[in-house]
């Protein structure tokens, strides 16, 4: 039965709160969020392998301050790559991968985030090399799989000037020099190639989507369901990533490996950017 | 914590209690509750001096706690008639709940007090079923039905609050899982964190009733240690169910009534099996999990002896901060060519691999690798022991020189620092970004404005540099079209002369801007133009009647002032005339 001191709480006034999670609207809750979680994160730093478990509570709020941020609207590459590290150091490889590629579609070229990305994808359990004509046309197109987007329009636009200044400067002085013409010519091939490079990427990443798994002992199935039979006799770990092959239907998603071949896991499993 | 209660109303002149037989009695504080409900067992022992601790039974399907492992003292003095009375109650608390419906009886409950065991009667109390559900229920859900001990396990725990309802009020979720409610003393997660809101859900009962409840729920991963059943540490959740509430004065709500509930999980369907001893390879030392190991050694070019730090990292799914260092110094393949210390490694976890480092020195110079490091671990998916291999890591080793000590210590002293080549490792995180305009400034793939300048700016400023030198060309070379291009300027240039120059030349200046302006528009010889010829002209380029009529009646008028002289106003106007013609002139398509 109740106390006479219990009569008088007013059940109003004691809710529960969520540390960490209120979402920051105005710039200096957000600059004040950005704080907590950077601390939280070198906290989670100094108390390294000495003390796990209190680190993984730092890193953990430091996650849910970067999250919350991220809730809040704000679309920045660098953002999505802290969160990005915090998933790495909690041990959550497949969400660590996932904030990477979205980072990377921001700040395409970044230094910091392509290391590691590459070090996320080095942990990765399951390597699925990609299939012959797969891995011939990335050799050929080495300069537009090798390079950022970013990279790729700067040249566009720099050879588009340059082509342009020539023709300007040929127009003016009246130069016939073949040298001249040699420049403009490969300015203009530079320009259209550099720029139907990157027209196919944004064209691809506006239309196509990707995912990564987050969890591990995924089932690779042959249909929308669990009745349907494994592809492989193989469970899959997080961090492996894939493509899309057609929205998703239902609880299920159609995906592609790396290797072309393709199958069905639950939509909770994996992580789609 | 034993407490004293000492009443006396009377103040004590002697005391000569007579001795009375020691008693014992139990009271229930309800003999009837619902599935969850805590209900309080009080046990008092009366007239003993030493008192032993009850010994509650076990009754199966009740759980039955101690609240006190002190009694509570009561002593009371009486004095009546001049007759002295004293009596001590030793009082112990249980509390008892049943998470299931039926009958239970508590059977006598033994304590000793004053060398005789004491036993209470037997107990009845009843547990109903409430009508609308269950209002506390506490489960857990695993995974899997079977894990290996170390195998992680993904349990959620759920509790189903079903919502208080009086009338019009309903209390939100928040509410009911308020300090207000729930006791956070005798509250416990066991390993789970506290759990929160997800949702409003329908849970139906074995019995086909339905009611509606607030969900909670926190999910966490277990790695079980122990073989059997899986262990989640304490769970138990207490809670103030309302029973009634009321609204104060200034409207807010408050308990008036409400009935404790605590409930706890029932075991989950899970079996933890223990890690095979068949087939167990000799290097296994307890990693349970999917693990890859690496190997690193730093310096690779040495001499006999000199100390190479031999860095593992291992990586892979499993609980990483438990995996134990590989013994080198029981690998045969390693001693072999190499002096490894006997100790057990530390090592260092950071989130996705633990890291060891031991130092090694090559015993010859004969030694070529620091062969391949295997790691075994149990799988607990193939339930295999699985052993993975490092590469082997080529070193060049040479003989040591022979020296004695003092030369070493001199060679020592005077050696400079060797430069070393720097090895850069592609492992590890790089830093986060801290700049605030970095972080919080929204970004986007959008082109940017100076870009669609550029690319908009560069044709048109070839295009109008063609314009401009084409027509620059066409004026150099084309007579005509320089001509047309200038006639405009020409004749204003000679009506301008006209004005300053003397009453007879004036009107043949004006006419000659007026012929010369139509010769350069046509080509036409300048100056050789008749008032006849300008007509005929006028005529084939089928100029406007009126303007053709005005330009006649100007050069009429033009040649009668060039022979019959005009005052100076009228040559002043006839020169304002011939600009408005010139004018209308110019608007003409030639």
């Amino acid at each position: 039965m109740v106390t006479a001191g219990s009569l008088a709480m007013i059940l109003l006034l004691s809710t529960v709160s969520r540390p960490g999670t209120e979402i920051p609207r105005t710039h200096q809750e957000q600059v004040e969020v950005l704080n907590k979680a950077l601390r939280a994160f070198d906290d989670g730093a100094r108390l390294g392998a000495r003390e796990p478990t209190a680190a993984r509570e730092r890193y953990e709020q430091a996650r849910l301050h970067f999250q919350s941020l991220v809730d809040a609207g704000i679309r920045n590459g660098r953002l999505l790559y802290n969160l990005g590290n915090c998933y790495m150091r909690l041990g959550q490889l497949g969400r660590a991968i996932a904030c990477y590629r979205r980072a990377e579609r921001l700040i395409p070229g970044d230094g910091n985030l392509a290391e590691n990305l590459r070090f996320a994808r080095s942990l990765q359990v399951d390597r699925i090399e990609p299939s012959a004509a797969s891995t011939a046309l990335r050799r050929l197109l080495f300069w537009h799989y090798g390079s950022s987007i970013r990279t790729r329009a700067r040249v566009a636009m720099a050879a588009y000037v340059l082509f342009w200044a020539v023709m300007l400067g040929v127009l003016l002085t009246r130069a016939q020099s073949a040298a001249w013409r040699w420049t403009a010519r490969t300015a203009a091939i530079v320009a259209v190639v550099a720029s139907v490079s990157v027209g196919a990427e944004t064209y691809q990443t506006a239309t196509s989507r990707e995912g990564v798994l987050i969890a591990n002992d995924v089932t690779l199935r042959k249909g929308n369901g669990v009745t349907y039979d494994a592809v492989f006799d193989h469970a899959f770990s997080e961090g492996l990533e894939f493509s899309l092959v057609e929205p998703p239907r239902g609880d299920w998603l159609h995906i592609r490996l790396p290797d072309g071949k393709s199958g069905w896991i639950r939509s909770d499993q994996a992580e789609l950017f | 914590m034993i407490r004293t209660i000492l009443r006396a109303g009377l103040i004590l002149i002697a005391i000569h209690g007579a001795a009375r037989a020691a008693e014992i009695v139990a009271e229930l504080s309800s003999s009837t509750a619902m599935p969850g409900e805590v209900v309080t067992l009080t046990i008092t022992v009366r007239n003993a001096e030493d008192v032993g601790r009850p010994r509650i039974p076990r009754v199966s399907g009740l759980t039955i706690r101690l609240l006190n492992t002190e009694p509570t003292l009561h002593q009371q003095t009486l004095i009546i008639n001049g007759r002295v009375s004293r009596q001590v109650d030793y009082t112990w608390t249980c509390a008892i709940s049943a998470p299931r419906s039926g009958n239970y009886t508590i059977p006598p409950i033994r304590v000793t007090a004053d060398g005789e065991t004491l036993r209470t009667e037997s107990i009845d109390l009843v547990i109903t079923k409430s009508e609308s559900g269950e209002p506390l229920i506490v489960e857990v859900d695993v995974d899997r039905a079977e894990a290996f001990v170390e195998e992680p396990v993904k349990a959620t725990l759920r509790v189903w609050i079903r919502p208080f309802r009086q009338s019009d009020v309903v209390l939100t979720p928040e509410q009911m899982w308020s300090r207000a409610l729930i006791n956070e003393q005798e509250t416990r997660f066991g390993t789970f964190q506290q759990p929160q809101f997800v949702g409003q859900r329908v849970r139906r009962s074995p019995d086909g009733g339905a009611a509606n409840y607030y969900v909670y729920e926190s999910q966490g991963t277990i790695w079980p240690e122990e073989a059997g059943a899986l262990s989640l540490g304490e769970i138990r959740i207490v809670m103030q169910y309302p029973v009634s509430i009321s609204r104060d004065f200034f409207g807010n709500l408050g308990l008036q009534r409400a009935r404790t509930l605590s409930a706890s999980p029932p075991t989950p369907p899970i079996t933890i099996r223990p890690i095979p001893t068949e087939g167990r390879p000799p290097g296994f030392n307890g990693a349970v999990g999917r693990y890859t190991i690496s190997a690193s050694a730093t310096p690779t070019n040495v001499r006999v002896g000199d100390p190479i730090t031999l860095t593992l990292t291992i990586r892979g799914i499993g609980r990483l901060d438990r995996v134990p260092a590989p013994a080198l110094s029981e690998l045969e393949e390693l001693t072999r060519d190499f002096k490894v210390p006997n100790e057990s490694l530390a090592g260092q976890t950071d989130g996705y691999a633990k890291v060891f480092t031991q130092t090694i020195r090559a015993t010859h110079a004969n030694t070529r690798e620091i062969p391949p490091i295997p790691f075994v671990f149990f799988n607990p998916k193939s339930a295999r022991f699985e052993t993975s291999r490092s590469a082997a890591i080529p070193i060049t080793v040479r003989e040591a020189s022979q020296l004695s000590l003092s030369q070493v210590v001199e060679a020592e002293a005077d050696r400079p620092r060797a430069a070393r080549a720097l090895v850069e490792r592609t492992e590890g995180l790089v830093a986060n970004y801290v700049d605030m305009n970095d972080v919080l400034t929204p970004q986007d793939l959008s082109m940017p404005t100076s870009w669609i300048v550029m690319l908009a700016a560069c044709p048109i400023a070839y295009v109008g540099a063609w314009f401009l030198q084409r027509r620059s060309i066409r004026y150099r070379e084309d007579v005509r079209y320089r001509r047309r291009a200038q006639a405009a300027r020409t004749a204003h240039h000679r009506l301008h002369a006209a004005r300053s120059a003397s009453r007879n030349d004036a009107a043949a200046k004006v006419g000659h801007a007026l012929t010369g302006y139509v010769a350069d528009q046509l080509n036409a010889p300048d100056g050789a133009l008749t008032r006849d010829e300008v007509r005929r002209l006028l005529n084939e380029k089928v100029v406007d009647a009126a303007l053709r009529d005005e330009l006649d009646a100007m050069l009429a008028d033009i040649e009668q002032a060039a022979y019959g002289g005009m005052a100076g106003d009228e040559m002043r106007g006839l020169i304002e005339r011939a600009e408005a013609v010139l004018r209308r002139l110019e608007r003409v398509r030639w």
